[in-house]
């Protein structure tokens, strides 16, 4: 990722921007993991477009996790997705740092910058 | 900029607002447990408002700082007659209150593309104001830190003002501040709107940084760790709460190996930072000694301010 900071009188100017940029509607998003090892889960991503329902290939997203009942206290780095054999499917390993209720945090850049989240439990 | 080290970064920011609003407490000797309730109702405010009425983020972000104040304002009239633990174990109560409220609070609104707003237990997701227009992560982080600037550099001329001492006398002595004439009861409650405005509107940014908030956002887990920073950074300077966050995010993030253990980590270091250093690291002393040996960061009314702070305390 490469950092474009701005001043902050551009920052000012953009957080007065009164019309938000037309939006596409995101992604359905499907999960499952399965344990790997002890806090390490094989996680699979299927991606369909909300709309048709085909399957979306060719996205790029990293996964992180985040604790709900601990937000910003874990900091886990983000996990780049990979394409699985299935259409619309992608995979990741994720460690983490304990079990219980977490959730995943797709950050999406690819077809269009977005962010999907989907909450699991994970129990060790 | 790497996402992890830029979530860090905003990580700290985003908890250096809740700190803040515990620090402005303690500074009036009040202890509250309960300050991520007003974080949770400034994340949730701002979030509708953005959401669902299609406000701007620079309308939000006062939104919820107005209401976060209020709702501050309104329990400390309430618990104020409180004092010592029993204030604090009443805020406790009341934040999880306010979490539980939270659980049951639906505003859903739904359109074409599904449901949209709070669902109660199943989160409040799709706040997704800064994806909507172009903002990205690198110039949210800017945008959180520059607002905390500004929030610090605020606290620090209200510190230095007469109202700042009053604020300080309270803290000390609020049978001597009354003594010397100051109401200490009504400086507390401005306290609390202040510190509740500060938890709101640090609120309001996590909503929008995280795009998908829930209760489970609020409990008694965030709230323990904002009192701590503020304890840990020390009750000197508004900077203090800052240094506690930028510790305990630092120690976490450089002890991983230890794993889930880490966290047991974090209260052994509260405890023995409580009992080495009891107002914190930089505390009144130290902030004083440091402002000593650097004569270009003195300022005759910063003197003043503490000499006359020190006059009001011995000599009432």
């Amino acid at each position: 990722m490469t950092a474009r900071f701005h001043s902050p009188w551009q920052l000012a100017l953009l957080a007065l921007l009164p019309c938000a940029q037309a939006a596409a509607k995101p992604p359905a998003l499907g999960v499952s993991c399965k344990p790997a090892a002890s806090l390490v889960y094989d996680c699979q991503f299927r991606l369909k477009d909300a709309r048709s329902g085909a399957p979306v290939d060719g996205a790029v997203f990293s996964v992180q996790p985040v604790m709900p009942s601990m937000p910003m206290a874990h900091n886990i780095r983000p996990v780049a997705a990979e394409p699985a054999a299935e259409p619309g499917s992608y995979r990741a390993r994720l460690k983490l740092d304990m079990p219980g209720t977490w959730n995943l945090k797709l950050l999406m850049s690819k077809p269009m910058r977005e962010e999907l989240n989907h909450r699991m439990d994970f129990r060790d | 900029m790497d996402a992890y080290v830029l979530g860090i970064a905003t990580n700290v920011g985003l908890l250096a607002f809740l700190a803040v609003s515990n620090y402005v407490l303690l500074r009036t000797g009040c202890m509250s447990f309960g300050q991520q309730a007003f974080f949770g109702i400034g994340a949730y405010a701002a979030g509708v408002a953005t959401t669902l009425w299609h406000w701007p983020l620079w309308l939000a972000l006062p939104l919820a700082a107005g209401l976060g104040a209020c709702a501050n304002a309104a329990f400390a009239r309430a618990l104020l007659r409180l004092g010592g633990i029993e204030f604090s174990l009443a805020t406790l109560a009341l934040a999880e209150s306010v979490r539980i409220a939270l659980e049951l609070f639906r505003l859903p609104q739904g359109d074409a593309d599904g449901p949209a707003g709070p669902q109660g237990s199943d989160g409040f997701g799709g706040i997704r104001y800064w994806l909507d227009h172009g903002l990205g992560p690198d110039q949210f982080t800017l945008l959180v830190w520059v607002l905390l600037a500004g929030t610090l550099w605020a606290l620090r001329c209200i510190e230095r003002s007469s109202y700042g001492l009053a604020l300080r006398a309270v803290g000390r002595d609020p049978t001597l501040a009354a003594a010397a004439g100051i109401d200490a009861r009504r400086v507390r409650v401005q306290a609390t709107a202040i510190a509740g405005a500060i938890a709101a509107f640090g609120g309001a940014l996590y909503a929008h940084h995280a795009t998908y908030i829930e209760p489970r956002n609020f409990d008694i887990m965030l709230g323990i760790h904002a009192l701590s920073y503020a304890l840990i950074g020390g009750l000197g300077t508004p900077l203090g709460p800052l240094l506690g966050v930028g510790i305990d995010v630092v120690l976490l993030e450089g002890s991983r190996m230890l794993g889930s253990y880490r966290m047991i980590a974090f209260g052994a270091i509260v405890a023995l930072l409580l009992i080495v250093r009891p107002r914190g690291l930089l505390d009144e002393d130290t902030v004083q000694r440091i402002a000593a040996s650097m004569p270009f960061l003195k300022s005759r009314r910063a003197a003043a301010a503490r000499a006359a702070d020190a006059s009001s305390l011995e000599n009432p």
